[in-house]
């Protein structure tokens, strides 16, 4: 009974938002759609939308779904994984709550990505209902995405701001390219993380916000009239950066994959029952490791 | 029709009245759902003197039609004539085409709860869809065919200005060639005065 | 078939008008174009105007003046209409004993039709030919003159336009002219002019059309069409929601359209809504079923008083109005 109400109420809200207000993309703002193309003064959204999405995107997607596990799989065969000693003692790292949201976050990316990218391949699928599906479980998957991305931007947040390290670790590209054991410069999160944390929390929050503008179409933001940018320009720079960093984030989910799963061995533990091995903090993240033994917790 | 016709809209902004004729007799033939506005009559600069003018938009059927182009799904086809139409078993709603469209063709509509948008609609010259031709799931689904029936899409048929024209692009600009160079001459413009009406001896 | 001027029909269409124009005189009449032609011949759809008003008045002979009936009439000056009494004298006829039987009194309850068959004859029209008049003896004023609506945005020209006096049983109404408008200085209150009128997708009252989804759907709101600069005035931003206040206490709120269609000093409302009355939506009242797709307040809720002096039809165009942001 109570839910009855509930849901009432919930598509009388919708119904405020979306039904009542008339189209924003074809009303009166039908007029500014059509100047908005490729007319004088305009910014050619039309224009660089329709070339980038006709001949470059799904290139580009094809370019990371097998060029990175490609490269991935060189390193795999020719430098191979590091493997540290399990011996030592194990360095409690995550919380359960770390590990929850990340889990969180994890699932919602297993479930983001490929219906994304089936979406960006439709025709491969044969488009319809298949696809029409993946499409919603795509909108469905970021609430989970959400409730998991905002705990997560706040919890690591102060370990995520750039460092000396970082440079360093940038300069001999994270110690992969040889098997040498040498201490790595890394704090407790070393500049790879960090890269994927921001891309995943800043460049999420924008994959959301374009997202939502392209699955509603008619969100109506008063800021875009006051600036003189029209409802339809807003949705395709929309989908032009929703796609381009859709190709940043799936190229560093990969490498984040390949890295917890092959790249070091055993590191995808950490995230499981929050330890990692003494040793790998020791050499790949050196400067936390330091931090650690200066405060005598190992 | 020559040849290689290719069927293309033209609206003449110097006759158009905005009167909606067009897009009431689209929504009507069509059975449209609230929301959708195949054709749609738009006024620029309303009520400034010596440059309002009215046009009616719909789905131009552009030759390297941008839609083609980026839907992910391709379901696009250009007919012979030119007519762009497309398959709604295959079109997943994702936008993609609007986005492209010079002229905010492609529709969605909202698809019950939420706002969440069901697949793609548009003006189909009212040439139906890539079901069986005048079946009644073509009917249900893209509205009439008249193209199949030897008549005029229904829109341009119904402009009482015949400013709203609709066939073969070289035929249509000849008609329009025709209208410019005539202001004036021959083709009426102006309403009729003394001497048309009575003759000028009295 | 048709010439596209004239209308006049050739070939098979030999002697026939497009579209048949009133008057066809007779079964073989091919109907009369033009109002006034005196250049053809009656049978041929030529006419001049009408006896209507009697055949004097102050001392001025109201039939045409001499030679100016329309080509090939047997009589060359004006001439009255036509009746059973003068037909022989004004045709220069003479009728046998059965046609004098089966003729009607006038041209107008001729159902033998003899006299139009021998004003045909004749080159003649039945309904005489007369003198067109400019001046209407039978109106308060006989040639159209301006006076300022009574609620008028301008004082001065009130007193230089005044409206008629008072009416008394007009149509069984008395009815207010001069003493409302001398009432009070309506422009003082009301500073803006008020204008209502149709919208072409709401053709009529615009019951049947707000009764079909799609015509509705063009306009599916009440609105007001106001300048931006007049509505900034008054901080009524574009969509916003607005009050129109009438002189006769009454009030309605609509949706204000921003448009340059309208001047700064007034504002311009369709007249086909109904549903709201003054703010409050009665649209519930409507029996079930029978809701129209759009509803909204009427604007003839808040047009002024006044009434025309001849037909008594109300003013719909010249009111006055103070707006108000809602
Ligand atoms: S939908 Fe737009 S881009 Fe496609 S053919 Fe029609 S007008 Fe052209
Ligand atoms: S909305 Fe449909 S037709 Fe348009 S691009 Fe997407 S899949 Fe193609
Ligand atoms: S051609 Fe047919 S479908 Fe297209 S706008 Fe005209 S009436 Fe509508």
């Amino acid at each position: 009974m109570k839910s009855k109400y509930i849901i009432i109420a919930l598509l009388a809200l919708s119904s405020l938002a979306f039904g009542a207000s008339e189209s924003v993309v074809w009303s009166d703002n039908l007029i500014d759609n059509i100047l908005g193309y490729d007319k004088k003064g305009s910014l050619h959204l039309g224009q660089y939308f329709t070339i980038l999405q006709s001949t470059y995107f799904k290139p580009l997607f094809l370019g990371v779904l097998f060029g990175v596990p490609a490269v991935f799989l060189l390193h795999y065969m020719v430098i191979g994984p590091m493997i540290f000693s399990h011996d030592r003692k194990k360095i409690y790292v995550f919380t359960l709550f770390h590990r929850v949201i990340h889990a969180i976050a994890g699932v919602s990316f297993i479930l983001l990505i490929p219906t994304g990218l089936i979406m960006m391949f439709a025709s491969t699928f044969g488009g319809g209902e298949f696809v029409r599906v993946c499409k919603e479980i795509h909108a469905i998957s970021t609430l989970l995405f959400i409730v998991s991305i905002v705990p997560m931007f706040f919890m690591w947040l102060r370990w995520m701001f750039i460092h000396l390290d970082d440079i360093k670790w940038l300069m001999i590209v994270g110690g992969y390219l040889n098997k040498d054991k040498k201490p790595v410069p890394a704090g407790r999160f070393n500049a790879g993380q960090k890269t994927w944390y921001w891309l995943a929390t800043l460049g999420g929050f924008i994959m959301i916000g374009t997202g939502a503008a392209m699955y509603f179409q008619d969100i109506r933001l008063d800021i875009l009239a006051s600036n003189h940018i029209s409802q339809i320009d807003f949705l395709r720079a929309s989908a032009i950066v929703h796609n381009a960093l859709g190709l940043a984030v799936v190229a560093l989910f990969f490498t984040h994959v390949y890295m917890a799963v092959f790249a070091i061995k055993g590191a995808i533990h950490s995230m499981i029952d929050g330890h990692k091995e003494e040793e790998e903090v020791e050499i790949l993240h050196s400067s936390y490791y330091r931090e650690l033994k200066e405060k005598g917790e190992v | 029709m020559s040849e290689n016709a290719r069927l293309k809209f033209y609206c003449d902004e110097h006759r158009c009245i905005s009167c909606d004729g067009c897009s009431v007799a689209c929504a009507e033939a069509h059975e449209l759902p609230a929301g959708i506005n195949r054709r749609k009559v738009i006024t620029m600069n309303e009520g400034i003197l010596g440059l309002e003018y009215s046009l009616s938009i719909a789905c131009m059927h552009c030759t390297d039609a941008p839609c083609e182009q980026v839907c992910p799904t391709d379901c696009f086809y250009i007919r012979e004539d030119g007519i762009v139409l497309h398959d709604k078993e295959k079109c997943i709603g994702c936008a993609y085409c609007l986005y492209a469209c010079p002229f905010g063709a492609p529709q969605f509509p909202s698809d019950g709860a939420f706002g969440i948008k069901g697949v793609m609609d548009k003006c189909t010259m009212c040439a139906g869809g890539p079901e069986e031709t005048n079946s009644h799931k073509e009917r249900e689904m893209y509205g009439q065919n008249r193209i199949s029936e030897g008549k005029v899409p229904v829109c341009a048929a119904m402009c009482s200005t015949k400013a709203l024209l609709v066939g073969d692009s070289a035929e249509i600009s000849d008609i329009y060639r025709e209208r410019v160079l005539s202001v004036g001459h021959g083709v009426k413009t102006q309403p009729y005065g003394w001497s048309t009406a009575y003759g000028s001896k009295i | 078939m048709f010439d596209q001027i004239s209308g006049r029909g050739y070939g098979e269409m030999k002697g026939e008008y497009y579209g048949l124009p009133w008057p066809v005189w007779t079964e073989t009449h091919g109907g009369s174009p033009l109002l006034y032609n005196i250049n053809r011949s009656v049978a041929e759809g030529g006419m001049g105007f009408r006896n209507r008003f009697g055949l004097e008045h102050d001392g001025q002979d109201l039939l045409a003046g001499a030679g100016s009936a329309p080509k090939d009439s047997a009589n060359k000056d004006g001439y009255p209409e036509i009746t059973a009494k003068n037909i022989e004298e004004v045709l220069g006829i003479k009728l046998t004993a059965d046609e004098k039987k089966r003729i009607g009194k006038n041209w107008k309850v001729d159902t033998s039709n003899i006299i139009a068959e021998k004003c045909m004859q004749q080159g003649m029209a039945p309904y005489g030919n007369a003198k067109a008049r400019a001046k209407v003896w039978t109106f308060p004023d006989q040639i159209p003159m301006h006076r300022e609506p009574i609620h008028s945005p301008r004082q001065d020209l009130v007193k230089q336009y005044p409206t008629y006096e008072d009416k008394r049983d007009h149509y069984r109404v008395d009815t207010q002219y001069a003493s409302k408008q001398n009432e009070q200085d309506w422009s003082k209150d009301f500073p803006i002019n008020l204008v209502t009128g149709r919208l072409v997708n709401m053709n009529g009252a615009g019951m049947e059309n707000r009764a079909s989804k799609y015509l509705a759907a063009l306009t599916p709101e009440m609105f007001c069409s106001i300048n931006p600069d007049l509505a900034g005035k008054y901080g009524i931003r574009d969509g916003s929601m607005m009050w129109i206040h009438s002189p006769e206490g009454t009030k309605i709120k609509v949706k204000a359209k921003y448009s340059f269609s309208v001047p700064e000093d007034r504002i311009f409302m369709p007249f086909h809504f109904a549903g709201h009355f003054q703010g409050e939506d009665l649209s519930h009242k409507y029996p079930k079923g029978t809701k129209p797709y759009a509803v909204g307040e009427s604007a003839n809720t808040v047009t002024n008083y006044g009434y025309d002096i001849i037909t008594q039809i109300p003013e719909t165009k010249g009111g006055l109005c103070r707006i108000e942001f809602a």
